[in-house]
């Protein structure tokens, strides 16, 4: 599939529409396992005490833990993988699944509270904007998606907005 | 890995922040155990991060450390400089190339700008950076905001 104005066009119709998921709660065994991971020791994250003190109901997530989480269910069976071992079902709305590379083009976070253990957590995608552009590598597309991250009140916790890069 | 936290030692206030102040660098050294458990705590099954074998077939050298934990390690440079009473408000990241386990990065930041935002706190902007030791790539830049109390 070539990157051209007519893919462009095909990824424009899902601008606007927003889809909406439950994600589920974010554990405590979430957290200390995300910390770990990122060779955090901030008792913050691990300690409820800790966290109690500093006027928390629980630990706390890393800033950024909602973000990263690729898929917040079992995903897909092996067979439904790609070679490169990603989802066959892109989770971002319109975008082509072969023929074309895609890769992450920076993301910019607003974290609007403290994510505390049990929080359960909603999850809407818009696609915000796409364009061509031209490179040195020849023409790429910047597709812009909001994610924003709601608890089940929904008061807001993280916004998202993420590029994704086609070439 | 990392360096430990010092994050709660730390009190820091608005006052005591200036325009230029340079934040105390972290190293980071990824390792394929940290890549691992990275992906497997994100659900993340691209192979590019636990594959070798893949990753030599796209042209890397090793397995690729996630964009995420490249962000993650500017997060914690922020988490650590403001303390405790300190609160994270904005990143704006972009991983411009790649890095591998083994890597040393060292992440470095400065303060570029304080406002009074009322309620008893004030931000600061920052922009932070994440470069491999080795040749002085940068990795990964961020603009990232803090609220501190005033």
């Amino acid at each position: 599939m070539a990157v051209d104005e007519k893919l462009l066009d095909s990824i424009r119709t899902s601008i606007g529409s927003e889809t909406t998921h439950s994600l589920g709660p974010v554990t405590a065994l979430m957290i200390r396992r995300y910390a770990r991971a990122i060779g955090e020791s901030n008792p913050l994250y691990y300690d409820t005490e800790f966290a109690r003190s500093r006027g928390h109901a629980e630990i706390v997530a890393p800033p950024n833990l909602v973000t990263a989480i690729t898929s917040w269910d079992e995903g897909p069976a092996a067979d439904d993988l790609r070679t490169d071992g990603t989802p066959k079902t892109l989770q971002l709305e319109g975008l082509p699944t072969s023929g074309v590379r895609v890769m992450g083009g920076g993301e910019d976070m607003e974290f609007h509270a403290p994510i505390t253990a049990g929080t359960a957590v909603m999850e809407r995608s818009t696609m915000i904007d796409a364009e061509l552009l031209q490179g040195r590598k020849g023409p790429f597309i910047v597709v812009r998606y909001r994610h924003e991250f709601v608890d089940d009140e929904g008061v807001p916790l993280v916004t998202s907005t993420r590029k994704v890069l086609l070439r | 890995m990392s360096a430990s936290s010092t994050a709660t030692a730390r009190d820091l206030r608005f006052g005591a922040v200036r325009v230029g102040d340079r934040l105390p660098e972290t190293r980071h050294v990824p390792t394929r155990l940290q890549l691992f458990r990275y992906s497997a705590v994100t659900w993340n099954t691209h192979r590019i991060h636990f594959d070798p074998d893949y990753a030599a077939q796209e042209g890397y050298p090793d397995v690729l450390v996630q964009s995420h934990l490249h962000g993650a390690f500017l997060v914690s440079l922020c988490t650590e400089w403001m303390g405790v009473s300190g609160r994270l408000t904005r990143l704006e990241v972009s991983v411009r190339r790649y890095a591998v386990p083994g890597d040393v990065l060292v992440c470095a930041g400065e303060v570029t700008g304080v406002e009074q935002a009322g309620d008893g706190q004030g931000l600061v902007h920052l922009d932070v950076t994440e470069t491999r030791e080795s040749d002085g790539t940068v990795c990964a830049v961020a603009n990232a905001t803090v609220a501190l109390p005033t």
